[in-house]
């Protein structure tokens, strides 16, 4: 905290504010009619982002200020407590198919999302603790691996594959950017295999749902009607768009327009222009956090940095290529641009740590 | 490998999978945009095809006797109606509609149903206020007739989609017919409402309104007459044509019974049919002028020869012939005064079967004349060879020969335009839709018929028989009436011969008899009582021809008063 001299990483504070900003138009233009249908209001969700918005970015800031050296000690009480709230989560009603939240007065609240967080802290942690042993098995990758697999089980249990999908990937990214020996990792992809093969197929809705992405077309009113009016929506957008607000697929055509299905309504409205421009702006934030991760001051910040930058990544990467059929429906939101307060402001915190580390990179190139 | 790589090769993997993203994006968005575009369109629109808009019918004068007019339609959305037997029974109540059968369209869980279409503007307000949900307003175009039933059989009429089934309306139809029109609707995911837009689609750039010949004031007062005199003689139906005979321009055309085209079902086809040019009837007396412009053209027979009328009964054969009078020696000019068969069967022998055959035809008998009004007839004429031996006389005197009223106005009309035989026309102009003329229909002459000195010689028959003949009721004050009264006896199909009950009474001719400005032909079918085209058919022409003079503000011919009172 001693040395605030340096500045934060200002071009990528103000991309994610402006990816934040066109994600609250977005929410609104794609939620405003099945608001008023709900609700009555056509601001519900406009009302609600608006809030999360402003309230992550307050958050981010606060954290940008905190030195991120800090949260090591907290890394295995962290561990316990989203492991704690994964668990009540358990006993919570079901919503939505699932049992994602633990609610605080009129705040919901998802420990998936938290938990997504603490993860990173914790493999960071380990492996900055124990660098020298990261060729072996037993000393590092284990208890990162027992934490991972706890954590994904209990998520997985919610039902949340995507979450679990996504700590998975986590878990193997960053130990591959640990420097982890690649016979482990692959060794643990093999064992994992049959687990997957259970997660997978053994449950109805997920077979029908992955056999579905290949041929949306062929079961436009069952499995495949979610993607089929997604790549409708695409479509009829073109290059430049029908125009902001003037998106058809939103009136109810489209399950989800504002949360996980928000990009194919700004594919709609915006063309393949406007989902470009943001596409764009991703890679601009996945840049910036790589040259971060790479200029930390020691490997806890790296592995950091390289952490939350790949969680962004990874996200998006997977809820484009859900939204587009290139692979199986996850429920996975689009990082700042879904409506979503525990997804909105976890990934914010997590900016505000790695604006955080930007501020103390190593001065010496 | 340092730690610096290894986020270098992520970082790449990142950027290619993008990449990836990007070009899958492109494919779905760019290079197949229009064909999912097109699916897309089908999913979110429906399209209602209005009813095209129509062009004006003008009459000679531009006064309008047909145009469309804005009125509403009600549809319903039927998905977003909750409770149908509510709004059923509020609708049907209103509109008039069976209550159980709207409930029952409404309770289909389809996302449109038209309830009822063209309603007036106090009905549409009506529904307004209502404020049902799930019911909406959709403006439309109804053809509408300021005139109501006005010249019905020449404008026609169209039916519910606005198409022409009879009259200009029907022959017009690719002039009329100007712009279709339809309406999209953008519904939700359950078939609701979201917005109604009303588009044109195609406008036919060619050509709009039509301006017929007819003359609004001419028209209704030939109507006027011809009902009174349909009504007064308890007819099964009566006709009347006025042309300019310069022209061949029908100026008016009326049948009673007519209909009113704004309420077209209320009437049986054949209240549709235009009689006047699809009715083929046999003239009786007012046919004789055929025969007897042939002789005097072939100078085969002057005005003043003489021919023995047998006393009223003459037999060819088997076949008698009858006059109304019985008459002795009378002379041409007599014998078309008093309208005498016999003396005109014998003027036919004279002429012999080519001769009269030869003018028929150039008296436009037997063929059609053209005239651009749907289910023309071309009439009755035999060829020589199957005449019988009685068919000569006959045909002189205007029986065994059928023909249209059109025709017949025609062959009078040649006569009074100096021997030259004139296309009948109903249409002057289409104008485009900037009121330009886009297409002008100039008089057309068939044929010269016969010589100025024929025409001279009928003319002088003709106003005989208005003066002192068998047509002193056709007479008008001030004026002299060149015409013809005709008598005949209906051919009755089943029993094969002339009934002695039922009678065609008809009156043709022009005035001015020496400068004639129109052409009138009356035909009063089957009349009760009197029936004589004299008594029935001749004041009719008296009265609508003293009304044309009147409205022409013609000086008269000579000061003096007409012999019919």
């Amino acid at each position: 905290m001693g040395k605030k001299t340096a500045v934060m990483d200002i071009p990528l504070f103000l991309t994610v504010i402006v990816l934040v900003c066109i994600g609250i138009v977005m929410v609104y233009s794609a939620s405003a009619v099945i608001s008023q249908e709900k609700f009555s209001s056509s601001y519900h969700f406009l009302i609600k982002q608006s809030i999360w918005a402003m309230a992550g970015i307050l958050l981010m800031l606060v954290f940008s200020q905190v030195d991120y050296n800090h949260f090591q000690k907290f890394s295995r009480p962290a561990v316990i407590v989203t492991v704690i709230l994964l668990f009540i989560v358990l006993f919570r009603p079901t919503m939505l198919g699932a049992r994602r939240w633990i609610k605080i007065g009129p705040i919901g609240f998802q420990p998936s999302e938290m938990a997504k967080l603490v993860m990173i802290l914790f493999i960071a942690d380990v492996l900055d603790r124990k660098q020298s042993k990261i060729k072996e098995f037993k000393a590092c990758i284990l208890p990162i691996l027992i934490v991972t697999m706890v954590l994904s089980a209990l998520i997985y249990i919610e039902p949340d594959l995507g979450g679990t999908v996504i700590l998975v990937l986590m878990f193997m990214i960053m130990l591959f950017i640990g420097g982890a020996r690649v016979q482990h990792l692959v060794s643990i992809v093999l064992v994992s295999l049959p687990l997957l093969y259970l997660a997978i197929l053994k449950v109805g809705y997920r077979k029908g749902r992955l056999l579905s992405f290949l041929n949306p077309q062929d079961d436009i009113t069952g499995k495949g009607y979610q993607l089929y009016q997604s790549l409708l929506a695409f479509g009829s957008g073109g290059l430049f768009g029908k125009g902001l607000g003037a998106s058809r697929s939103k009136l109810f055509y489209l399950p989800q327009p504002h949360t996980d299905f928000i990009l194919p309504v700004i594919g709609e409205e915006l063309g393949f222009f406007g989902v470009t421009i943001i596409i764009l702006m991703f890679c601009f934030i996945i840049y910036r956090g790589a040259r971060i991760a790479i200029d930390a001051p020691n490997l806890f910040g790296t592995m950091f940095a390289s952490g939350i930058v790949s969680l962004v990544a990874l996200q998006t990467i997977i809820n484009i290529a859900v939204v587009t059929a290139c692979m199986p429906t996850k429920g996975l939101s689009l990082p700042f641009l879904s409506f979503g307060g525990s997804s909105l402001i976890f990934t914010l915190i997590g900016m505000g740590i790695l604006l955080n580390i930007s501020m103390q990179v190593k001065r010496q190139r | 490998m340092n730690i610096k790589y290894r986020i270098i090769i992520c970082l790449v993997v990142t950027v290619v999978m993008f990449a990836g993203l990007e070009v899958r994006l492109w494919n779905i968005q760019v290079v197949r945009h229009s064909p999912i575009n097109k699916t897309a369109i089908k999913q979110f629109e429906h399209k209602i095809f209005l009813n095209p808009d129509r062009g004006k019918i003008y009459d000679r004068n531009g006064e309008q006797l047909a145009l469309d007019i804005n009125v509403d339609s009600v549809f319903a959305v039927p998905s977003e109606i909750s409770s149908p037997s509510r709004t059923s029974r509020k609708l049907a109540g209103i509109l008039g509609l069976n209550e159980s059968s709207l409930a029952g369209k409404l309770r289909k869980r389809s996302s449109f149903a038209w309830v009822k279409r063209k309603v007036g503007p106090s009905l549409s307000m009506k529904v307004k206020k209502l404020g049902l949900e799930g019911i909406y307003l959709l403006q439309e175009k109804k053809r509408f007739y300021p005139e109501n039933d006005l010249a019905c059989h020449i404008i026609g009429c169209v039916g519910i989609d606005s198409q022409g089934l009879s009259g200009i309306e029907k022959n017009y139809e690719k002039f009329l017919k100007t712009a279709s029109r339809r309406a999209v609707r953008v519904t939700d995911a359950f078939g609701r409402n979201v917005i109604t837009t009303n588009e044109v689609i195609k406008r036919n750039k060619e050509c709009c309104d039509v301006v017929l010949t007819i003359d609004k004031y001419i028209q209704h007062v030939a109507e006027v007459e011809l009902k009174k005199a349909y009504i007064n003689s308890k007819a099964s139906r009566a006709t009347i044509v006025v042309q300019d005979p310069a022209t061949g321009e029908i100026l008016a055309l009326a049948n009673y019974p007519g209909f009113n085209g704004n309420k077209p079902l209320k009437y049986a086809s054949r209240f549709m049919n235009n009689p006047a040019i699809t009715n083929v009837y046999e003239p009786g007396s007012t046919f004789k002028i055929i025969a007897a412009a042939a002789v005097l053209e072939k100078n085969m027979v002057s005005p003043k020869d003489r021919f023995y009328c047998e006393n009223g009964l003459w037999v060819i054969g088997n076949y008698p012939i009858r006059d109304h009078e019985k008459e002795g020696w009378l002379n041409f000019n007599q014998i078309i005064m008093k309208s005498s068969n016999i003396g005109m069967a014998k003027i036919g022998e004279k002429l012999g079967r080519i001769g009269l055959y030869e003018y028929t035809r150039k008296f436009g008998f037997g063929n059609y004349t053209g005239i651009d009004l749907p289910g023309e007839s071309c009439g009755i004429l035999r060829k020589t060879d199957k005449w019988s031996s009685i068919s000569l006389g006959r045909i002189s005197f205007g029986q065994e020969i059928g023909v249209t009223a059109i025709q017949l106005v025609s062959a009078f009309s040649s006569i009074a335009n100096k021997g030259r035989l004139m296309q009948p026309r109903i249409v002057r102009h289409v104008l485009d839709s900037d009121g330009n003329n886009a297409r002008e229909f100039e008089p057309i002459t068939i044929r010269r018929v016969v010589s100025h000195r024929t025409v001279n010689l009928l003319t002088k028959m003709l106003v005989g028989v208005v003066e002192e003949g068998t047509g002193v009721r056709a007479g008008v004050d001030g004026y002299r009436v060149a015409g013809k009264t005709g008598t005949a006896q209906k051919y009755d199909k089943k029993s094969g011969a002339y009934c002695s009950m039922k009678y065609t009474a008809s009156f043709a001719g022009f005035i001015p008899a020496y400068k004639p400005r129109v052409t009138i032909l009356v035909i009063v079918d089957e009349p009760e009582g009197v029936y004589y085209g004299g008594t029935v058919a001749a004041p009719v022409f008296s009265r609508v021809a003293q009304k044309i003079m009147e409205y022409y503000s013609i000086p008269w011919d000579e000061y003096k008063l007409a012999t019919n009172r």
